[in-house]
């Protein structure tokens, strides 16, 4: 097969790839991954978008969907992977592709996607041409892009609303300012002079009356900044906090009276040869989690536990009691070695070696004697990622987590960097009950949504995502919960296959 | 006597060795403010000392030449645009530029301050031109 036969083979797959317009040497990783797209069909998760805007398009309706889930699940996730026979390396590096499924309450739901146009992929634009460095993309004959850590923000990984727009969140940036109906980049976001700028990371928390707090950090000057965004206040209040040496923390949690950061041992260590952001990191498996714990009332106050050596990339949810024990919960890694290994092999279409592994695992600080424990729970022969909760108990106590997950038995899936079910576990009792999707079908994270005027967090739906990479559609699929178990009675679809992405969240129509 | 020997010996040297150095700025979005342009010659001093000479120029946009006469050797330029008339480079909370900037070689400055080696230029008997871009 020539070059121009394997490309069209490619592009035919999901009508998304474009063809490269230039004489120039396709890059190893592009002809890498196009190669291997002709034989394994699960890679067009990874293929990536070329079209800049989808405009709304109807979805097709099955099962009956719940009178009063009306509103807009937001999600974002790498989306343009290739320009013009390049390819980036990493996953993550992939341009932020925000989509919106709009169920408009009169039966319908639309879907658009539209990527976010960051100055880095402006600028690629201009060029028709890949930068060629990113978090974990390297090139000998880098293109010089933005500046600063405006050069890598692609705003890919996940969304935080606010009043009248979205912020698309990165985790070593700040926010790209989205509109929520057009899905238009309208600028970068500049809260205040002091924080112009600032990383602002993906995973922000938000207290039940609407306080926005988070942690960003600058790896170069061992900087953590700790962010609170209460609603009335002109400017947002920031503290800073000397951190080294600086891990790559990408969740934190809250309670009613603490921060917390939990830090794993891959180290920020920067050398003279540094290729990429992610390879001037350095695992100790000899080293503790660092856990920073910080005072709320005021985040200047701070001492560390240790945990046992392992990587966590998300947690649930975090609460306190009056004893001072804060509780949280996380699915826990052994090593960040899917970031370093899995997530590029699939860049180059390669069939990766390792599978998602993970333990969920529940952690208790003694804020009193500065302690920190854990302890496995849930199934061992389960592994999940993406656990979310219902968002009104965010720093509160709960009982009800929700994740993917995906059996030992199938972790051919895993080693491809997808799971294969949504599963609710209760923490009290231990109950676990999922769905099963089918082997051709990925799912993405799944929400918790609560139905209009519910108090309680199992009186609700769940919410989520999946493709179909065999017969190239996309899924919003809806479940009444059961107890434990998942029931699936409405499903609305698209019919193409969108990128495999990220965190999303609802925004409740009123 | 002595004194005038010794200013003769500097007009000479200097006759001999100085040239042009045009410090081209480009990428300038908006006429608004002031140029200040550092010229560095001691690596030492870089980037937390003293520039060797500092100037600064009216800005003129897309683009801002300014000439001086140097000595023939080994410099590095950095320049910023002070929209704000502060005379100074505004940073955030961390210490990153938030007023647009330029350095000699568009020495990337991606993990921290840009690499002596990467920003420095010779200037010959010729002159030099050194173009930087804001940032």
């Amino acid at each position: 097969m020539n070059r121009r036969e394997l490309l069209l083979g490619s592009a035919a797959s999901t009508g998304f790839a474009a063809l490269p317009s230039r004489a120039a040497p396709l890059d190893e990783t592009y002809q890498s991954f196009h190669r291997n797209l002709l034989t394994k069909p699960w890679l067009r998760l990874y293929e990536g978008v070329h079209e800049e805007d989808t405009g709304y398009q109807l979805c097709e309706v099955e099962g009956t969907w719940p009178a009063g889930l009306v509103g807009s699940l937001y999600r974002n996730g790498p989306g343009r992977m290739e320009r013009d026979g390049r390819r980036y390396q990493h996953w993550f590096d992939g341009d932020g592709l925000l989509q919106r499924w709009w169920i408009d309450g009169n039966g319908a739901v639309l879907h658009r996607a539209r990527l976010i146009q960051t100055t880095k992929y402006l600028a690629d634009e201009r060029r028709n041409e890949l930068s060629r460095v990113g978090f974990g993309t390297h090139s000998n004959d880098p293109i010089p892009g933005p500046p600063g850590t405006e050069g890598l923000n692609v705003a890919n990984i996940s969304i935080l609303p606010r009043a009248d727009e979205l912020w698309a969140l990165w985790e070593g940036g700040a926010p790209w300012r989205i509109n929520p109906q057009t899905l238009r980049t309208t600028g970068l976001l500049a809260l205040s002079d002091e924080t112009s700028g600032l990383p602002f990371s993906a995973h922000p928390r938000v207290e039940s009356d609407g306080t926005v707090w988070n942690f960003g950090y600058f790896s170069p000057r061992n900087m953590m900044i700790i962010w609170r965004l209460r609603p009335g206040d002109i400017e947002p209040k920031i503290w800073l906090h000397l951190t080294e040496p600086m891990s790559m923390p990408h969740d934190f949690l809250i309670t009613k009276n603490h921060l917390v950061i939990p830090l794993p041992p891959l180290h920020f260590e920067l050398q003279e040869d540094m290729t990429t952001f992610l390879d001037a990191h350095v695992w100790h498996p000899e080293l503790p989690v660092q856990v920073m714990v910080l005072d709320k009332n005021d985040p200047n106050k701070r001492f560390n536990v240790e945990l046992p050596t392992q990587w966590i990339f998300h947690y649930a949810n975090a609460w306190e009691d009056e004893q001072g024990a804060i509780r949280f919960e996380g699915p826990s890694f052994d090593n960040p070695n899917l970031m370093f290994d899995t997530f590029r092999a699939i860049m180059r279409g390669s069939t990766p070696s390792l599978a998602y592994t993970s333990q969920l695992t529940r952690y208790t600080v003694d804020t009193r004697r500065q302690t920190a424990t854990q302890e496995a729970i849930g199934p061992t022969d389960v592994s999940s990622e993406f656990p979310v909760i219902d968002q009104r108990l965010t720093g509160a106590r709960y009982r009800w987590l929700t994740m993917l997950s995906q059996n030992a038995s199938a972790s051919t899936q895993g080693k491809l960097g997808m799971f294969n079910g949504v599963s609710r576990i209760n923490l009290d009792t231990g109950a676990v009950g999922s769905f099963q999707y089918p082997t051709e079908e990925a799912p993405e994270e799944h929400l918790f949504v609560p139905k209009p005027g519910s108090q309680s967090e199992t009186d609700g739906w769940l919410l989520g995502t999946s493709l179909d990479y065999v017969n190239l559609r996309t899924h919003l699929n809806v479940f009444e919960l059961e107890q434990a178990l998942p029931k699936m009675v409405a499903r609305a679809t698209l019919p193409k296959l969108m990128p495999l992405g990220l965190h999303g969240k609802f925004v409740a129509a009123t | 006597m002595k004194f005038l020997v010794t200013i003769a010996i500097s007009l000479t040297c200097s006759a001999t060795l100085a040239a042009d150095l045009t410090i081209k700025i480009t990428n300038v979005e908006e006429t608004t403010g002031t140029i200040y342009i550092a010229i560095w010659k001691d690596e030492t001093n870089w980037p937390a000392g003293e520039p060797w000479r500092g100037y600064t120029t009216a800005v003129q946009a897309p683009e801002t030449n300014y000439t001086l006469d140097i000595e023939e050797g080994i410099y590095a330029v950095s320049v910023f645009q002070d929209l704000n008339g502060n005379a100074k480079l505004d940073r955030n909370a961390i210490g990153l530029p938030r007023e647009p900037y330029g350095i000699s070689n568009d020495a990337p400055a991606r993990f921290g301050p840009p690499k002596w080696q990467k920003m420095t230029f010779r200037v010959g008997a010729e002159g030099y031109t050194a173009e930087l871009k804001l940032r």
